[in-house]
């Protein structure tokens, strides 16, 4: 239910107005304040259990006067929602309470429901102007939330009998997101935000923002695409810096160097003096990318008030990197972590794993893998998926090129690789006791090489990880 | 302010109303030569009111208790000596079942349902109409519904992923 506005004059305060059951606070302290009587409480009373009468009569289309208490809970719920829109849609409480005073409920329920259906009517096209400007990138809560849980929440939503549930699976985290909405109202604010947010990450070249998550992955270790990040929050706390550092608005990227620049610009600042010089930033920011819309404004500068502890915390520790997300070089696994062209739909990898299971041969089923598979993520999934066995492993491993053992070293070996890189040596790594299959076979692969091609593949490990770091695929 | 309690609380000052009500199917009854006292309408009616609170369900009228008897009233298989205890047990029986089909069965036609097996395969025995033959009867419209509600969330799906 949206926010109503308590004016400063009004006789009701707003700690005692509780905007999710507004109307009956609103009557409980009306009642306190003797703003309405006994006997109005009651009739109002008396009004919503005539319509919860009526409903669940409704609900069971008269065939059963019966009902599980929870379903007459639920529908009684709904009917005090649909009644909140109304009343909370006027600017005062004074307002609301004299409208249930003088108004049938019966007509304000009505009222309720017609604001209800234009706010889902208002959500759905805020929804597809969202689809419309989509993001093109592989974050899979993102398109998961547009794709599939909102389609899901309007064909299921039900404004009679459960207006107040926001039954969806919604993943996608929003900076800003109100949780103490329900109902069509929650999904109303949840796309306004995400409007806004899209607007924002829409003004920065794709391969930048993807540049960027790559590298904020591998900052915290985790698979952008597979995470719950915030895209938004990711990509302006990099633009704000980036106008600190002198790179402009537009700039995502920030080198070694400008980061050394930064901690040395704010090291001595007082508090108030970097949350002026972020401020500035923010104003900047929004001039170089020609921000005008007021809400867009609006919800970029209140993120000033997350960004400056985190910030102050970080500049304390010493650990600005962790804040704003450095782009360390031409990033080798960019290509792979992001290219979802080469993977198999779900149908394709089916019947491979069919042809793999019914080839008996060892070389054949190496052959078949080779020919077929285009990504590491389905070659890992082949891997992962035990369609092979002993031997067969062996068989595949000896049809990859250095390079592709060295990117499956790094997953094998990771541990082994972030706590010392430098003196990362794949000799000592092998040794290391595995429990999973592939990787057991493929450290016996490793062992038999030769010298040479042992150093050649570790020396492309220490390469790639300068590069990229993060071996998240 | 639990309005669902409000709502529960009438049911006290309509305690006596809902007697009369009972009795008053005592009309159609005596035509069989069955006849409730009003004690034993009270104690119908508290029944009623036990096995509504029991199964966890909320109801607006007195209707279904007056519904089993006009159903019932006329069995061959019901004496003047078990009346009111019959009655007791198919009410409770009713309600636990509104619950074990879910909801997806209207009184009149539940009502009919338990009519036919009381006269039919249970032979006038309540314990196999409970026991046996409308616990079998929920079980299976109960698979009967998920087979459909699969069928129609499948269709559902295909439908969404067609493209």
């Amino acid at each position: 239910m949206r926010q109503t506005n308590i004016e400063k004059r009004s006789v009701f305060k707003r700690e005692h107005l509780d905007p999710s059951h507004y109307t009956l606070s609103l009557l409980q302290e009306g009642s306190r304040l003797g703003l309405i009587n006994h006997e109005t409480v009651s009739s109002v009373q008396g009004q919503i259990r005539s319509l919860l009468e009526e409903s669940i009569m409704m609900y069971t289309r008269g065939e059963s006067t019966s009902l599980k208490a929870e379903t007459a809970q639920s529908i009684l719920l709904s009917i005090l929602y649909t009644i909140d829109a109304c009343t909370s849609s006027l600017s005062h409480p004074e307002a609301a309470l004299a409208l249930l005073k003088t108004y049938d409920i019966k007509k304000i329920h009505e009222k309720g429901l017609r604001l209800i259906d234009s706010c889902i009517a208002d959500s759905h096209t805020l929804y597809q102007e969202i689809m419309n400007e989509k993001l093109d990138l592989p974050i899979k809560a993102y398109h998961s939330t547009l794709d599939e849980a909102l389609p899901d929440f309007f064909n299921k939503y039900d404004m009679l009998f459960c207006a107040q549930d926001t039954m969806s699976s919604m993943d996608y985290p929003l900076l800003f997101d109100d949780m103490s909405t329900k109902g069509i109202y929650y999904i109303k604010q949840y796309l306004e935000k995400l409007k806004i947010e899209t607007t924002f990450c829409r003004l920065f070249a794709p391969e930048d923002v993807k540049r960027l998550l790559v590298n904020y992955g591998r900052v915290y270790d985790i698979n952008p695409r597979e995470a719950l990040i915030n895209i938004f929050e990711v990509l302006l706390t990099n633009s704000i810096f980036s106008v600190i550092a002198g790179n402009g608005g537009s700039k995502l990227s920030i080198s070694f160097q400008q980061l050394d620049r930064l901690q040395a610009q704010f090291t001595g600042l007082r508090e108030d003096q970097c949350s002026s010089l972020i401020l500035y930033a923010i104003e900047t920011l929004m001039e170089d990318l020609s921000i005008d819309q007021k809400p867009l404004q609006d919800y970029i500068r209140q993120f000033q008030s997350l960004v400056l502890p985190r910030f102050l915390n970080a500049l304390h520790n010493d650990c600005l990197s962790n804040v704003i997300i450095l782009d360390e070089g031409d990033n080798r696994e960019y290509g792979i972590v992001f290219d979802e062209g080469d993977r198999m739909d779900d149908d394709s990898f089916r019947e491979l794993a069919d042809l793999i299971r019914e080839c008996s041969a060892p070389d054949k089923k190496a052959e078949l893998i080779r020919s077929t598979v285009r990504s590491l993520a389905d070659f890992l999934d082949v891997l992962d998926g035990e369609f092979l066995f002993g031997d067969e492993y062996q068989a595949l491993f000896i049809t990859l090129e250095d390079m592709e053992l060295s990117l499956l070293a790094r997953m094998v070996f990771m541990e082994e690789l972030r706590s010392d890189p430098s003196r990362f040596s794949l000799t000592r790594a092998i040794e290391k006791p595995l429990a999973v299959e592939w990787q057991v076979e493929f450290s016996r692969y490793l062992s038999n090489l030769d010298t040479e091609r042992m150093h050649s593949i570790e020396n492309l490990i220490r390469l790639s990880w300068q590069a990229s770091g993060s071996p998240e695929f | 302010m639990n309005w669902l309690d409000i709502y529960h609380s009438t049911g006290g000052s309509l305690q006596q109303f809902t007697i009369d009500e009972v009795l008053k199917s005592n009309e159609e009854s005596q035509k069989y030569g069955l006849v409730l006292t009003p004690a034993q309408a009270h104690e119908l009616v508290k029944t009623r009111n036990l096995a509504i609170q029991n199964h966890g369900r909320i109801e607006l009228s007195i209707e279904v208790v007056n519904k089993i008897v006009y159903a019932f009233c006329s069995s061959s298989y019901i004496n003047s000596e078990e009346y009111a205890w019959t009655l007791n047990q198919l009410v409770e029986l009713f309600y636990y079942m509104k619950n074990e089909t879910e909801d997806r069965i209207g009184d009149d036609e539940l009502i009919s349902v338990m009519k036919d097996f009381f006269e039919g395969a249970s032979h006038g025995s309540l314990s196999l109409l409970k026991n046996r033959d409308l616990t079998l009867f929920a079980q299976h419209f109960r698979q009967a519904n998920q087979s459909e509600d699969y069928a129609l969330e499948r269709s559902q799906y295909n439908e969404t992923n067609k493209y």
